[in-house]
């Protein structure tokens, strides 16, 4: 079977979340046997008119009526959700003028011709359904972020204090962990993975360390006892907390993290398995989906 | 909430040009209705390095002689504007569509559309824009054809309607022009500029003047002589020298004349010459807001203003360096409109049109422009809280639970 994904980010070479899970998902699918093709936003855009299956990962920079075209061929487009069709993508305010989004019109004839919807966690479809109620109806399923858990263990080694990942982010909640901060001041905070404002100053227990690079990540989680997420908006999955979690972070987030949505999040086995057959489940849903559409 | 506008009149509104009296009109009705205090004027032609105040409103320099592009963003952000209002031509714009493409500003514009068919770099500069309200509706149409989505419906020019009313010139309005009532009066009122056919024209008064030697032409051409022609020049190769006054070029240099002697100069004339390829047609309006005839061209906004005048069918076309094409009328043309507006005079028929004059009363108002300007605003603000223009505050039920903790041991 010759199945297109699309991508807005070549997932061979930028190490966003998105293209890690992608790129989980890509490899299982080259060693079932598919030949599957990377569609960017610079490709052939012929390419997916000679596929048997459209996989639409993120897609931002591809047009509707791209879209349109591949439904009106009879292409059916499997869609995979990174994060929101909203205006601000990574920002979900999931206000009430979320419900009459100008963008619904455009999505939504798209969306419910799918044969399966996937979203990385029940959080992360319960907020698309504030705006698409009406893709509550179709078959779908929730599958978390590839992560290989051998990368992410508990060291054995001394651990003190705090460390927050992109907490400093608006979006990804920074007014949440300052508060946090300043209602814990005996606790140091150590702050990486980027800061919106530079120039505010930072309560005295915190620092900002700036970025590491993903392959060191469980190294920098066996340093703090804890790994603080505080997000202020629903975060489809969050991949740092399971990663911090498999690396012996215990974790204090909150109702708007995506993993903790999942009911199997209560222990580091049971995550383990959940996210190192992430690739399988994303396959078999597909396979199954494709075999009730037959 | 009511929005904070930053409008770019290009001009400062006490100075005499067009773009100054659009905003010395406009301001302060919009002031009236939103607060003097949420309208902020750009003005960056001849009111350079320093702030002021206007009618109570703040005046903000900028430090360019053309577009005034450079000191927008920061004046924007600095003010805490809504919305950017832009007067003007579109094809010289620089930065500004890069601004309002990344989501920096809400840009609206009031512009001109004074040339035939759409080049793609206008459109390409253009296509950012929150809302195109054309000057007219032939700009309008053109706009739409080109497939543009953001296109208002058109929003002429006002006038002040107090002012521009028929009358009587007197006599030294009379004798300063060279008219008298015996006299075939023909006026022209323009910028000194290729685009505005003054060689076209003149050339059709020498023609007709040719055709008619019993007509005893006068002319007064209020421009600046030498600029983008050497008017002295033509107006003596044509023979036309002994026919023609103009004004100072001090005077002119200086501004002009009040708009209350302009009014005058209008009074005074039989017929108004202004055929050339508008992007709107003050001269034209202006016109027909006193009942006179005018002879304009057929091609851009002015069959859409008159309602008492000639056309002129444009004959050949000019493209500019910006690749826009405008149009041009025959000297011929111009001589046989003339000649039936002298037609009409030697028949006794009183050169002079109520049905104009009611036509600008009731449409040119500028508190009615201003009104049809409040709904442009008011239909932004909303598209700017509909098409989510700012990052919106997640809501209270996301605030409270994000407030409550998980902990996973």
């Amino acid at each position: 079977m010759k199945i297109a994904w699309i991508q807005d980010l070549n997932i061979f070479s930028t190490g966003g979340g998105a293209q890690l899970t992608d790129l989980g998902h890509f490899k299982e699918g080259l060693r079932r046997g598919y030949d599957i093709r990377l569609v960017l936003p610079d490709s052939d855009a012929a390419v997916p008119f000679g596929c048997d299956l459209v996989i639409a990962s993120n897609c931002v920079n591809f047009s509707t009526d791209f879209f349109q075209e591949l439904i009106k061929k009879q292409k059916p487009i499997i869609w995979f959700f990174h994060d929101y069709f909203c205006k601000w993508r990574l920002f979900f305010p999931m206000i009430e003028k979320c419900k009459n989004c100008y963008l619904k019109p455009r999505w939504l004839p798209i969306l419910t011709k799918s044969p399966l919807l996937i979203w990385l966690s029940p959080l992360h479809r319960d907020s698309w359904l504030w705006t698409y109620p009406e893709l509550a109806e179709l078959p779908y399923v929730n599958i978390p972020s590839a992560i290989d858990p051998n990368q992410f263990t508990d060291l054995g080694i001394k651990r003190e204090g705090v460390v927050c990942s992109s907490g400093l982010l608006d979006f990804k909640g920074r007014p949440n962990v300052l508060r946090w901060a300043r209602e814990h001041p005996e606790t140091q905070i150590t702050f990486l993975g980027g800061n919106d404002h530079p120039m505010e100053p930072l309560p005295p227990s915190c620092k900002d360390i700036g970025y590491y690079p993903h392959m060191q990540m469980n190294d920098v989680f066996n340093q703090f006892v804890s790994l603080l997420h505080l997000p202020n908006t629903p975060q489809p999955f969050e991949r740092i907390i399971a990663e911090a979690y498999l690396g012996g972070c215990k974790i204090i987030g909150n109702h708007l993290v995506g993993a903790l949505s999942y009911d199997w999040f209560t222990s580091r086995e049971k995550v383990a398995e959940h996210v190192r057959r992430a690739p399988q489940d994303f396959w078999e849903s597909i396979e199954k989906a494709l075999e009730r559409d037959k | 909430m009511k929005p904070k506008i930053l409008w770019n009149n290009k001009d400062f509104p006490l100075l005499p040009s067009g773009y100054a009296i659009m905003g010395r009109y406009i301001l302060p009705i919009l002031g009236d209705h939103y607060g003097r205090d949420n309208v902020i004027i750009y003005a960056p032609v001849y009111q350079r390095e320093y702030m002021d105040r206007w009618e109570d409103m703040l005046v903000v320099p900028g430090v360019t002689f053309d577009y005034g592009e450079n000191y927008l963003l920061e004046h924007y952000q600095h003010h805490k504007c809504n919305i950017l209002v832009q007067i003007g031509d579109v094809w010289g714009l620089g930065t500004l569509p890069d601004m309002a493409a990344r989501n920096d500003v809400l840009w609206v514009q009031w512009c001109a559309v004074d040339w035939i068919g759409m080049p793609k770099n206008v459109v390409y500069r253009i296509r950012t824009a929150h809302k195109l309200v054309p000057f007219a509706k032939d700009g309008e149409a053109k706009l739409r054809k080109a497939g543009l989505n953001n296109v208002e419906k058109a929003i002429w020019l006002g006038l002040d309607t107090e002012l521009w009313k028929p009358g009587e010139p007197g006599e030294s309005m009379m004798r300063l022009m060279g008219f008298t009532p015996e006299t075939f009066n023909i006026l022209m009122v323009s910028a000194n500029q290729e685009r505005k056919a003054i060689r076209q024209q003149i050339e059709g008064i020498a023609t007709f003047r040719k055709a008619n030697p019993e007509a005893q032409v006068r002319f007064y051409i209020h421009t600046t002589m030498k600029r983008d022609r050497d008017l002295f020049a033509d107006i003596d190769e044509l023979g036309l020298a002994d026919i023609t006054h103009y004004p100072e070029e001090y005077l002119m240099s200086m501004g002009g004349v009040s708009e209350v002697e302009m009014v005058k100069m209008f009074n005074a004339c039989d017929v108004v010459l202004n055929a050339c390829h508008e992007g709107f047609g003050y001269a034209t309006l202006q016109a027909q807001a006193v009942g006179k005839p005018v002879v304009y061209l057929y091609e851009g906004p002015s069959p859409e203003l008159v309602k008492y005048g000639v056309g002129v069918a444009d004959m050949f076309t000019y493209t500019t360096s910006n690749q826009m094409c405008q149009a041009f009328p025959h000297p011929a043309g111009i001589a046989q409109a003339l000649g039936t507006v002298w037609k009409w005079k030697k028949e006794g028929k009183k050169l002079f049109s109520q049905k104009a004059v009611d036509f600008v009363q009731a449409n040119f108002g500028w508190n009615k422009i201003a009104e049809q300007w409040i709904g442009v605003i008011d239909r932004a603000m909303e598209d700017r809280v509909h098409f989510c223009h700012d990052i919106p505050s997640s809501s209270d039920e996301l605030q409270n639970r994000s407030l409550e903790e998980v902990v996973k041991e």
